[in-house]
């Protein structure tokens, strides 16, 4: 996205600068007028997409967490099943 | 070790099959709000994550990779072991029952063990999703070829313990049929095991 953003700021100042060398100098105006509608936007989805942004990376983090606990717990499981394999079930003999 | 449930997961997922979505039904459009930013749990797993992992730690053997759902063993090879090894310490095996050769396998696995501990979800979907509707149809009668008798669906959503014969039992109904703080049978299987849940009369709720 921000090489979107980059490029549609060249391309409005391009075209202001065009409109005032050939004397188009209301639509120029109008251009300007519009500026800080438009980077008002622009910081809003700057914004919103930063904040997505770390919504997703802290899901990572707690999915990466998840599935370390994952893996111990299988882990763990298959010591106990291999303790329990050579001890014989508990309680038996005794 | 610590408690654990296990979810299983089919290998070829796709997270946008509406078979795994989750309907929020009449708070839908507040909810679309939310999720410009990703918050409330659309699919299966999110919505199991948010329900089970107070209580338990949900986990997930095979499929590919996606956030914000349980913990995931990706070991494409030795699946089977990792299952088999898991299966009997799980307090809980959840299951979407859509038909592949696997799952199947899955279940009739845990039925010849006698493991009582399955449930079987289905998901909450809008009532005019006939795609979901379609799917569970083909899904039932293969699974009835395999002697494992699906309910019909419901488009509010609904959980099942799946016997050892292959025949469902109705948990619960509505959008928190995976809670267990909402319901109680679901809280005993967690805290007093199978045989004390299955007691109880099941209940339905929104």
């Amino acid at each position: 996205m921000p090489w979107l953003y980059g490029t549609l700021s060249i391309l409005f100042f391009y075209a202001a600068t065009l409109l005032n060398k050939i004397g188009r100098y209301d639509e120029v105006k109008i251009l300007f007028f519009s500026v800080p509608g438009f980077f008002c936007m622009l910081i809003a989805i700057l914004m919103l997409n930063l904040c997505k942004s770390s919504i997703h990376n802290n899901r990572m983090r707690e999915q990466n967490k998840r599935d370390d606990e994952a893996s111990e717990i299988l882990e763990s499981v298959r010591k106990e099943k291999h303790l329990t394999k050579c001890r014989g079930p508990v309680g038996k003999d005794e | 070790m610590s408690k654990f449930c296990l979810y299983l997961r089919p290998f070829e997922f796709d997270n946008t099959t509406s078979y795994y979505r989750w309907s929020l039904g009449s708070l839908l459009p507040f909810f679309t709000v939310r999720s410009f930013v990703d918050i409330h749990p659309n699919t299966f797993e999110e919505a199991m994550l948010e329900s089970l992992s107070p209580k338990t730690t949900p986990i997930s053997i095979g499929g590919s990779f996606s956030s914000g759902g349980p913990g995931i063993l990706n070991s494409d090879t030795d699946w089977q072991q990792d299952f088999l090894d898991l299966a009997p310490e799980a307090i809980a095996i959840f299951c979407v029952p859509y038909f592949s050769f696997w799952t199947a396998w899955e279940l009739k696995m845990l039925m010849r063990e006698k493991n009582q501990r399955v449930v079987l979800i289905n998901p909450p979907v809008s009532a005019d999703n006939s795609e979901m509707r379609k799917n569970w149809e083909i899904s039932q009668r293969d699974f009835e070829e395999e002697g494992i008798f699906i309910p019909d669906t419901t488009h509010y959503g609904a959980s099942y313990f799946l016997d050892p014969s292959g025949r469902c039992k109705l948990i619960a109904t509505g959008h928190g049929c995976l809670n267990p703080s909402k319901f109680q049978k679901l809280k005993f299987l967690f805290e007093r095991g199978y045989d004390e849940a299955s007691r109880m009369r099941p209940r339905s709720g929104a």
